[in-house]
């Protein structure tokens, strides 16, 4: 049971990124974005990573997809046109890349990381929660300034200035 | 049938290799960008699977930092992209090619 | 960088840069910076004198490889270096009331600025190249004096027959420099020591002998110096009085020890000569200027004569004396002259410089009467004034020297050294006698400020009172008693006491000759006399004695007949040059045309296509090359993955 939801959310996340490998719509690459990290998240869920789950809806789905459909929307060239993009260096990238997915493939196989004794583990949250205030709490607190610096950042350099 | 780790790796090499397939052939900028949040998930992916016979949850830690620095890392890149669009009127990456001549 | 070192930057240095300074700025606004950056280098001058007194400071650089210059100030160079110092600062003062109101006095006082700087370098250097170079300089920048007035077309060409005439000099001067530094090995002056006899020694001590002549204007170079009269009096105080001229009686000096004795006769002769010469032409000028200048030739002449006798300290005290009592006498003149242009700047064909225009100044222009008389007394040779003193020693110099050669030449000399020493005080007496007793030949009429207190008055004043024998030596009749003498010179010695007698001799015979060449002149041209009542309109001299004199022996009318004779050498070899050598040449050139123009083909069709082939290689190559650099990102990216998948291949298998 558990197998087959595995794969089919799998599908998924496949099928919307085939589809954006092969669009040159922007807007409908980014729609099909949204869908496999829908999938991720249910993926999530079915690794027993709630927390992880509903970070991703919120920050990825919620968030980062909405600031690239505006980077879309403010980057468009006209009014009324498609938002196409053309493709470039199709077979040199392709092969590369299948390459390193063969490479890949080959390694994970060879390197027989295949746990099947599965931790349950219960109130994940409270523990992470715990383990951010405790043993990661210098990286909690970098990672927090580092938000903060981008945010103010990227207000800064979006401001609207002549001279950029 | 047995789902195990290997899967999961497996499926995050796709998302890696995808994510740079796009990076690779898409001229718009903001495509390349959908490209590279698909290889950070692929890593997010990774890291959660491993946790899960982790009883520590390092793993899914570091997810959220990961997830953390790239939203962070998008909201800097769309202010880069939307000044190179004042500057050059193109969002094409080709077009950036002042430092050529 | 030491203290001596310091003081003598500053003291070269300083007159430059106030000049530039002045000039820089423009206008009246910058005098004053000229006039205090040169007391600045006066005073420097002095304090470089105390520090060199007790050991001489020598400086040497490389070059560049191989060949060294350098500076080497001695008590004598730092002495002379003061006095010119001294002198051109006084002019600095005198030419603030003479200039004013030209228009170009900003660069009246760059020039002298100039001038000063060069002057003291000349003075400084130690290499014989380094000398060559400020000798040029040097009259350059006189030639720059010179034609100060360049607009009024007969003073430019005075300039530039000065600077001709002196060039050729040069020449000689240049070939003397190679000789010695080429083939003698000779580097430096205050190294010379007497060499063995050789003909290029001899050869090169013509060389420098021809060269000081032509600065020192000497037979035959000596017409230039009253070409040099085109420039403003201050400048001619300065440069035709003071300094330039005696850059010649510099170098003998200081290149005695390597002078044959027959360099040295020569000398002595050609000296001897050139005062008599330019004393006989003075006697019968009507410019004021020009009585000036001819009598510096013949004091020149003295001194030059000095040398070639061997009484080199005497010429070098009479180069002292005479600076200052000449500087003042070109001086007063100037007054004289800026007097006359205001008296009468409403006449433009007035010559204010005319004798014949003047009389009677001396209730006009007290002081500078005053002056005027006192350094002609100087001038002549008088007792109890500097010009007795150092006159004697070159004199009784010359007399040992025939005595002890006792050949024909050497008396000659003597006889012509003393009729010049009579002949001097009658010229000079007839000038202050036209110019400033009787009464006017045309109107004198006061004019205000005439004799500003500090820029005239004081200078005069100045160089009036360092003409009195008080200032030189004590003793008035001592020929050899020259103070700053013992300082310059280790091995000062009287002369032995075996020419006793003819050191009265001379001293006897000098005095008896002053009185009577003043008699003689006042007898001639005291006030009220036929001569003086004529003399307004009289003409020039008839009587071929007359004529000689007026003429200064022609000596101009030779350089016009040499220059005429070159010029049509150098017509004949042009009309040569262009009917046969041209010809040929064009043969040859065609010749080359037709050849160049089968070489053309080959270059075209060989050269070419190889040097494009290879620039085709190499832009191929580069084009392909960009390809891989180009500045696109996502190439780049390309290039990334792919070494990526090699590496990860290079490590795995």
């Amino acid at each position: 049971m558990s197998s087959w939801l595995i794969i089919g959310f799998t599908l998924v996340i496949v099928v919307p990124i085939l589809y954006m490998i092969f669009t040159s719509n922007i807007i409908r690459a980014a729609y099909a974005f949204t869908l496999s990290l829908l999938g991720l998240a249910a993926i999530y869920v079915l690794l027993k990573a709630e927390l992880m789950a509903v970070v991703q809806i919120m920050i990825y789905a919620g968030g980062v997809v909405v600031l690239l459909i505006f980077g879309i929307m403010l980057t468009r060239r006209q009014k009324g046109m498609e938002l196409v993009t053309l493709h470039r260096d199709v077979a040199l990238g392709a092969g590369f890349c299948m390459i390193l997915y063969a490479l890949f493939v080959s390694w994970i196989g060879e390197s027989g990381l295949a746990f099947t004794e599965e931790l349950v583990e219960l109130n994940q949250v409270k523990t992470i929660g715990i383990s951010f205030l405790t043993n990661h709490i210098l990286s909690f607190e970098i990672i927090a300034f580092l938000l903060l610096v981008a945010l103010v950042g990227a207000a800064f350099l979006a401001k609207k200035t002549d001279s950029i | 049938m047995e789902i195990t780790l290997t899967y999961y790796l497996m499926l995050s090499a796709f998302l890696l290799c995808a994510g740079l397939l796009i990076v690779l052939i898409k001229k718009n900028a903001v495509f390349v960008l959908l490209g590279i949040e698909l290889m950070l998930n692929a890593a997010n992916l990774n890291l959660v699977a491993f946790s899960k016979f982790d009883p520590s949850l390092d793993g899914q830690i570091f997810a959220i930092f990961s997830v953390v620095v790239a939203a962070a890392e998008a909201a800097i890149a769309l202010a880069i992209l939307l000044n190179i669009y004042k500057t050059y009127k193109s969002s094409d990456l080709d077009d950036l090619d002042t430092l050529n001549y | 960088m030491d203290t001596a070192q310091t003081y003598f930057l500053l003291t070269i240095l300083l007159p430059l840069l106030g000049g530039m300074f002045t000039y820089t700025i423009g206008g009246k606004k910058g005098i004053n910076v000229a006039v205090a950056a040169m007391g600045g280098g006066f005073v420097m001058s002095l304090i470089l004198l105390l520090s060199v007194i007790d050991q001489p400071w020598v400086i040497r650089w490389k070059w560049v490889p191989g060949i060294e210059l350098g500076w080497n100030i001695d008590t004598t160079a730092a002495v002379l270096m003061s006095l010119v110092s001294f002198i051109s600062l006084l002019v600095h003062l005198f030419s603030k009331h003479y200039m004013f109101g030209d228009k170009a006095i900003d660069r009246y006082y760059g020039k002298l600025g100039f001038f000063t700087f060069s002057m003291l370098g000349l003075l400084a250097s130690d290499h014989f190249l380094l000398l060559f170079i400020f000798w040029e300089l040097v009259g350059f920048s006189s030639f720059l004096l010179i034609g100060f007035w360049f607009d009024d077309i007969q003073k430019a060409q005075g300039a530039r027959k000065a600077f001709m005439i002196n060039r050729v000099a040069d020449a000689g001067l240049l070939i003397g420099v190679i000789l010695l530094v080429v083939e003698l090995d000779v580097n430096f002056i205050s190294e010379l020591k007497e060499m063995p006899f050789s003909p290029m020694l001899q050869l090169a001590g013509f060389g420098l002998m021809i060269g000081a002549f032509g600065k020192s204007a000497q037979f035959p170079f000596f017409g230039w110096l009253p070409k040099a009269m085109a420039g403003p009096t201050p400048v001619s105080a300065l440069i035709h009085a003071a300094t330039m001229v005696a850059a010649g009686v510099y170098l003998l000096f200081r290149t005695q020890e390597i002078l044959t004795p027959d360099v040295l006769a020569v000398t002595a002769f050609v000296g001897g000569l050139t005062a008599l010469m330019a004393a006989i032409a003075a006697l019968t000028q009507f410019d004021i200027k020009k009585v000036l200048a001819y009598s510096t030739i013949s004091q020149l002449g003295y001194m030059v004569m000095g040398v070639g006798v061997g009484a080199y300290e005497s010429s070098l005290f009479h180069l002292w004396t005479h600076a200052f009592f000449k500087a003042g006498l070109f001086l007063t003149a100037g007054a004289v002259i800026h007097y006359y242009h205001h008296a009468h700047h409403h006449c433009h064909r007035f010559d204010a410089q005319d004798m014949r225009n003047m009389g009677g100044l001396r209730k006009i222009l007290p002081v500078t009467f005053i002056a005027f008389l006192i350094n002609g007394m100087a001038l002549s040779g008088l007792p109890f004034f500097s010009g007795f003193l150092s006159k004697e020693g070159i004199l009784s110099g010359a007399l040992i020297w025939a005595v002890g050669h006792g050949n024909a030449v050497g008396y000659l000399v003597v006889v012509m050294a003393f009729v010049t020493a009579a002949l001097t005080p009658f010229y000079i007496g007839r000038q202050i006698l036209l110019v400033f007793f009787g009464e006017s030949r045309t109107v004198n009429k006061p004019v205000e400020g005439m004799e500003p207190i500090f820029s005239v008055k004081l200078t005069l004043l100045i160089l009036a009172v360092a003409s009195i024998w008080i200032f030189s030596a004590l003793n008035p009749f001592d020929g050899h008693g020259w103070w700053l003498g013992n300082l310059l010179f280790d091995d000062h010695v009287m002369p032995d006491t075996s020419h006793q007698f003819l050191l009265h001799v001379t001293m006897a015979l000098s005095v008896i000759l002053v009185i009577s060449g003043l008699a003689l002149s006042y007898r001639k041209y005291k006030p009220d006399s036929a001569v003086v009542l004529r003399f307004k309109t009289k003409q020039r001299p008839k009587g071929l004695l007359g004529k000689l004199s007026f003429n200064a022996w022609y000596i101009e009318d030779i350089y016009e007949k040499i220059s005429d004779g070159f010029l049509n050498i150098s017509k004949t070899s042009f009309q040569i040059d262009k009917k046969i050598i041209d010809r040929s040449i064009d043969l040859f050139g065609v010749s080359t045309v037709v050849f160049a123009k089968a070489m053309a083909i080959v270059d075209r069709e060989i050269v070419d296509g190889l040097v494009n082939f290879a620039a085709w290689v190499s832009r191929t190559i580069g084009n392909a090359y960009t390809k891989v650099h180009a500045a696109r990102v996502q190439n780049q990216l390309l290039w990334l993955v792919l070494f990526i998948i090699v590496i990860v291949l290079w490590l795995q298998f």
